[in-house]
């Protein structure tokens, strides 16, 4: 094997060689040939099936197992007894192999965070989870327990339960920890209303009507503090990028229930006056909320607390190393100082005589989120991680987790056409916000465009949360879990791609080309009529089957409807 | 730093439709109807105040070449003797784009730093003629038109007059930006239609320039709806509502009209003019497309709420399409009394603000400045700064 050099002029020629002519690597290395700063980009192509719905695989008589029959002295007045259904319910006829070919299938139409070099979904920290930590969460002690059982029969669930509790306690500098919220999400919505019993059980539930949140921060905060009924003010940035701090001094008021805020916001760069905002909120007898759902580049270096907030949360399946599971199940964890503690939703644990139990709830806390504990298998996810990490290596995630976003800024900021609004030539945390505006300009093609390119080289992409503050946006966030040869192959790509944008824009109009499915209806996939989320739906949708409408629940007459956010296109 | 070398041409009719209602400027019929109804261009005042400013901002910079008469020499104050005076080509008592070019002509052989002009898209479009797709020559427009789509302009003539005073030609060079104009005519009868006519050189200060207008994006019907929602828990049924151009209230107000106006009043709002609607008895009546004096004489001595939304992109709340709204007006009123309503996607447009007046008189516009809270749903709002311009 020769060694060839390839330039950044051979690497953004086109066509391109293939990626098996360019499998090179310096000769007597010893290591594996292939090396994406030489060989540029991959010839990949995505599977495409043209698998049916699993419905339409039914075979009558086919079968997966054996169910055991039922009990035929089942007591009429069984819980069991009163669900039971009349009719056999419509489930597809079909055997093991099959079901798992069917689900193979379409999970290879998928770019999975196992699969891809995930750096593309910036806010997300799509972080590696790693594989042993399954076998924890999978374990029978975990999985063949009842969220009712006896405390002194889970005596390891609840000390990973409380242990977790501690760590979470110190990496925020709270005074205590509920695991119980599912998602992040919840967790917010969890801090929502926290702040809304907290303010009634003081008297002021009702002059206390306004939440104060900013325009980078995530959509969830406004939108939980609309649920339960708050005006939400909203900051947008300054010239520098942060929440307008003046805006927010001429915002509160006593009727200020809450700051709802992220710091670092999407934009990467750490608001360093982050306490004055805080006290400009506490000095009008506001809550101050801190959306901790990533934290991936704070550990060990930042923490609530010091900031002077009085509630945060953390999304488990971000920084923690959960997995994101496809929209869930994931864990939210709420922190609050010890003034909100009894506010705290669903179980704690805590250890009396060295037996650990569930504490009793306070009659003030808020209502439960979820039924029950958190989501047990996740709360042990990243109980391990922690637990695997230690103190230092916690640190050292955050480290790694800014140099390696430092390192991708540095590397796209060399792509023409490509900017980081705001903070020039400053660090960024964890993630930054790019902008492909310079290209757009030039060449028409918009930054959704260069996210279906990707696609063609097995990559994600994602643009930015709704509404867009900075043009034709791109948010990359690396986290700790990637090489550096990964971080170049996603870069080099990206160059590649914004190359071609001035080239032959229409290829990349017209792309994805060689994923598993080309471009998607953007209005079809925001318009409930064409949503068919369950085999019903689709019959009924799609082919025009007609059911019985099962008895719903109506509003009364006079109860008001709420207006409905309008319809975002992600992409 | 050298001393800067200008040119200087006014068009002394620009705008003139703005407080009238007409829409925009162009053509003398509309010259003469707004000049009949008592209303002036207000292009020699923003002169006057830029020559004002500039002469305190930067001293050194001077006056080179100038159009005759109201063109331009009669704003300057003093000196003269080193100006090149330009002759009027147009013999008859009203202005023409000729003496515009003719400036121009002689602003590119006497090779000054840059030319300023008083105008406002048409005005620019002139200079394009003139100076052609190719022309070096760097171009600042001091906004006098009605409602400016081209980016050639400053935000005011304050600004416009720092921005010279902070700019070296040599050093930060200039930026080619695109001069658009709308048919005016088609426009009038509810026809939206921008084109664009070709780009010209600015100085590289972005942040002093106004931009080019975004292209209208009427709300979603459910975002409009939610506006409408918040719109009607704003409003004061005993005021005098004065309601700004724009799609976004147009399409405020339909879905208002829908729902709790319904047996009220069933107009629909002028897309580009500025309407009343007055109490009267149990209900309102709507009083479409008025102009300045008739706003002054419906509003005096009653309380009144301005509903406005900013130029998309440019982010002006007064002094951009609805010169209507003249300082006579405003110097009645205060923040409380500005409903402002916009999308979350157009304040995203707008990179988060801030929001400008430029109403032509600066106390008015520094009465109004500070933070206001923006409409952009039903129990949600945005906290913008309001700056003048």
């Amino acid at each position: 094997m020769t060694v060839t050099e390839s330039t950044d002029t051979d690497r953004t020629a086109r066509p391109k060689r293939s990626g098996a002519d360019a499998a090179t690597a310096p000769a007597g290395a010893g290591l594996p040939a292939w090396s994406p700063e030489k060989t540029g980009l991959r010839s990949y192509h995505a599977p495409r099936w043209d698998e049916p719905l699993i419905h339409a695989l039914s075979t009558p008589g086919q079968r997966g197992m054996l169910v055991p029959a039922p009990m035929a002295a089942l007591p009429d007045r069984a819980p069991e007894a009163a669900v039971r259904r009349d009719t056999p319910v419509e489930l597809p006829e079909i055997a093991q192999p099959q079901v798992l070919r069917h689900f193979l299938r379409l999970s290879q139409e998928t770019l999975g965070a196992d699969l891809n070099v995930d750096i593309g979904q910036g806010t997300c920290t799509m972080k590696y989870s790693p594989k042993i930590n399954e076998r924890f969460a999978g374990s029978p002690l975990s999985v063949g327990t009842h969220p009712r059982q006896a405390a002194e029969t889970v005596q390891g669930t609840l000390q990973i339960l409380s242990e977790l509790q501690d760590c979470l306690a110190e990496v925020s500098g709270m005074d205590a920890i509920s695991l119980q919220a599912g998602s992040g999400s919840a967790a917010i919505f969890g801090n929502a209303s926290i702040v809304r019993a907290y303010h009634a059980d003081r008297g002021e539930g009702d002059t206390r009507d306004e939440v104060i949140t900013t325009i980078y921060s995530h959509p969830s905060n406004a939108a939980t503090a609309k649920t339960l009924g708050y005006k939400v003010i909203t900051l947008y940035p300054d010239e520098n990028g942060f929440p307008d701090l003046e805006a927010l001094r001429s915002a509160v008021s006593e009727r200020t229930a809450a700051l709802f805020i992220t710091n670092p916001e999407d934009t990467g760069i750490f608001n360093p006056r982050i306490t004055e905002y805080v006290e400009a909120v506490h000095e009008v007898g506001g809550l101050c909320v801190y959306d901790q759902a990533n934290a991936n580049g704070l550990l060990g270096i930042a923490r609530a607390r010091e900031a002077g907030f009085d509630l945060c949360h953390f999304n488990l399946h971000k920084t923690f190393s959960t997995p994101h599971a496809c929209g869930g199940p994931a864990a939210g964890a709420i922190g609050a100082r010890s003034h909100l503690s009894q506010f705290l939703p669903g179980p704690r644990i805590e250890r009396v005589d060295g037996m650990y139990r569930f504490a009793e709830a306070d009659p003030c806390a808020i209502a439960d989120i979820r039924p029950g504990h958190g989501v047990i298998p996740n709360l042990i996810r990243a109980y391990v991680w922690i637990r695997a990490l230690g103190a230092q290596g916690l640190r050292e995630v955050s480290d790694i987790a800014v140099l390696n976003n430092n390192y991708a800024l540095a590397k796209m900021l060399e792509i023409p056409g490509v900017e980081a609004p705001y903070a020039p030539s400053k660090h960024r945390v964890e993630q930054v916000r790019y902008s492909w505006q310079g290209l757009t300009d030039d060449t028409g093609v918009s930054s959704g465009e260069l996210g279906q390119r990707m696609a063609d080289y097995g990559f994600h992409y994602w643009t930015s949360h709704h509404p867009y503050i900075v043009p034709e946006p791109l948010t990359l966030e690396p986290t700790e879990s990637y090489s550096r040869a990964e971080i170049d192959e996603y870069v080099n790509t990206l160059a590649d791609i914004a190359a071609e944008a001035r080239t032959d824009p229409e290829t990349i109009h017209s792309s994805p080309l060689r994923s598993s499915i080309h471009t998607v209806d953007q209005d079809a996939t925001t318009d409930p009529d064409t949503w068919a989320t369950s085999w019903r739906a689709y019959r009924r949708k799609y082919l025009a089957e007609s059911f019985t409408a099962p008895p719903r629940w109506t509003p009364a007459e006079d109860l008001p409807m709420r207006e409905r956010a309008p319809k975002a296109h992600h992409r | 730093m050298r001393t800067l070398r200008l040119a200087l041409v006014v068009n002394p009719i620009a705008g003139i439709g703005g407080p009238a209602g007409l829409i925009g400027s162009d053509g003398e019929e509309i010259q003469d109807l707004a000049i009949a109804r008592g209303f002036r261009s207000r292009a020699q005042d923003r002169a006057a105040e830029f020559l004002r400013v500039l002469e305190r901002a930067a001293p050194g910079a001077e006056v080179a070449i100038v159009g005759e008469g109201p063109l331009g020499f009669d704003v300057l104050s003093a000196g003269g003797d080193r100006v090149e005076t330009v002759p009027r080509v147009s013999a008859e008592s009203r202005t023409s784009p000729a003496d515009t070019r003719a400036v121009v002509a002689a602003a590119i052989a006497a090779n000054v730093d840059v030319i300023v002009f008083v105008g406002g898209d048409g005005t620019a479009r002139d200079i394009l003629d003139e100076l052609g797709e190719t022309g070096t020559v760097p171009v600042l427009g001091i906004p006098s038109g009605v409602k400016m789509h081209s980016a050639v302009f400053s935000r005011s003539p304050a600004t416009a007059a720092a921005l010279l005073a902070s700019w070296e030609p040599d050093r930060d060079g200039c930026l080619r930006v695109e001069v658009a104009d709308i048919d005016e005519s088609a426009r009038r009868s509810g026809i939206v239609t921008t084109r664009l006519y070709g780009t010209l050189p600015v100085p590289n200060r972005p942040r002093q320039l106004q931009g080019g207008k975004l292209g209208s994006s009427a709300p979603g019907s459910d975002s409009a709806a939610g506006l409408a929602r918040a719109l009607e828990e704003s409003l004061d049924p005993e005021a005098v509502w004065v309601l700004g151009p724009g799609s976004t209230v147009r399409h405020v107000w339909d879905h208002l009209a829908e729902g709790a106006l319904s047996d009220k009043e069933s107009h629909s709002l002028s897309l580009l003019a500025v309407d009343i609607s007055l109490p009267a008895g149990d209900g309102r009546v709507l009083k479409p497309g008025a102009d300045a004096k008739e706003i002054e004489e419906a509003t005096a001595g009653r309380r009144v709420q301005l509903v406005l939304s900013p130029v998309g992109g440019q982010g002006f709340l007064i002094g951009r399409g609805n010169q209507q709204l003249r300082p006579e007006l405003l110097e009645h009123l205060g923040q409380k009394d500005l409903i402002v309503l916009a999308t979350a996607t157009k304040l995203g447009q707008l990179n988060g603000g801030p929001l400008y007046i430029d109403s032509g008189r600066r106390s008015v516009d520094e009465a109004l400045t500070g933070y206001i809270r923006v409409l952009t749903g039903p129990g949600q709002t945005a906290m913008m700064r309001l700056e003048a311009g």
